[in-house]
């Protein structure tokens, strides 16, 4: 293994690890670490063995092979940045309505009490 | 019936009492609702003496989810319609009775104050544009001066009303989708006496209105 090969594969191992230490700490939930974990795996994974990488780019009939893990990770990435707005247009609903309601309820409350009052 | 006037109130603290005291003056009969969607001059301080129905938002929302944070509150009180306006004196409460007495004639309808008059060349361009992408045959597209009746507002109080960002063309183009019929009455309205548009206070802002208008108008059409 050359160098190159080491850092990408203890990068691999330190990603890993600091996804779990982060849901360790209540700081990512586990729904999304899914999909990191499984990057730091693929990172790790192709650092260790970058021949992988060369055998499954002359299958799929790719002949400069370093351009196959760019363009799967590019992909990826758009496909990822796509499901964050998705989820994020779903939950800038959520909260305007979650304001509007609590809105409604404080109002309703503070004429409760005025009338508790009286 | 019973009605109200929907007010969402963003920084109107040098317009906002006057317009209560008219509305009072012109329809007594009417509940005001005023929506502060978390001022941050004196309007809530003015709210509080005006002996409204205040609804205050913890979170800055905007016009239209301010506007349907009254029609959601309208929902749970039975109102057989609501009058939404803003607040900053462009509508003027004069005119109230003659929407109000035009919704009676038809109250599955809904009503909209018109007043292409007061458009410039360039929001006159804008309101074409939007009629012919949309097929709206409204002639005042932007005004916010409208009655809605009881299945409107259960219609505009819904999630799917919440995704929009305006409460203009999008509302409109709601509305048609399940069948409601949109009468238009002229009316007179007020030059903005303190401050700008909020929907479009730069180029930007106007740009990113017409883009996003452009795309909801033809991704929501007929559908």
């Amino acid at each position: 293994m050359q160098l190159f090969n080491w850092l990408t594969a203890v990068s691999g191992l330190c990603f890993f690890l600091s996804i779990v230490v982060l849901i360790r700490r209540d700081h990512l939930h586990i729904r999304y670490s899914i999909w990191w974990l499984a990057v730091a795996a693929a990172v790790g994974l192709f650092g260790v063995f970058p021949s992988i990488n060369d055998r499954l780019a002359s299958l799929l009939g790719i002949s400069y092979p370093p351009i196959l893990p760019v363009i799967v990770a590019v992909l990826l990435l758009l496909s990822r940045l796509f499901l964050a707005d998705l989820e994020s247009s779903r939950r800038s609903v959520q909260l305007t309505r979650l304001v509007q309601q609590l809105a409604i309820m404080e109002r309703r409350l503070d004429k409760l009490e005025k009338r508790g009052q009286d | 019936m019973t009605g109200a006037v929907i007010i969402p109130a963003y920084n109107e603290e040098a317009t906002i009492a006057e317009v209560i005291g008219e509305v009072r003056v012109v329809a007594p009969e009417l509940d005001i609702i005023v929506v502060n969607d978390r001022s941050t001059d004196g309007t809530a301080a003015v709210l509080a003496t005006a002996g409204v129905i205040q609804i205050n938002l913890a979170v800055n929302l905007g016009a239209w989810a301010a506007t349907q944070a009254g029609l959601r509150y309208a929902v749970t009180h039975d109102y057989d319609f609501v009058v939404t306006m803003d607040a900053d004196g462009q509508h003027l409460p004069s005119t109230l009775p003659a929407l109000i007495s035009r919704f009676a004639e038809d109250p599955e309808a809904i009503v909209v104050g018109e007043c292409v008059r007061r458009g410039s060349r360039s929001r006159r361009f804008a309101w074409r544009y939007f009629r012919a992408i949309t097929g709206l045959s409204v002639q005042d597209l932007t005004s916010g001066l409208r009655v809605y009746g009881r299945e409107a507002i259960k219609l505009l109080s819904s999630r799917e009303a919440t995704m929009l960002e305006y409460q203009d063309v999008g509302v409109l183009l709601l509305l048609r989708r399940h069948g409601f019929d949109i009468h238009e009455v002229s009316i007179e309205m007020q030059e903005r006496a303190v401050g700008g548009s909020h929907v479009f206070r730069t180029w930007l802002s106007v740009l990113y209105y017409m883009v996003y208008t452009s795309i909801m108008s033809v991704a929501k059409v007929n559908r």
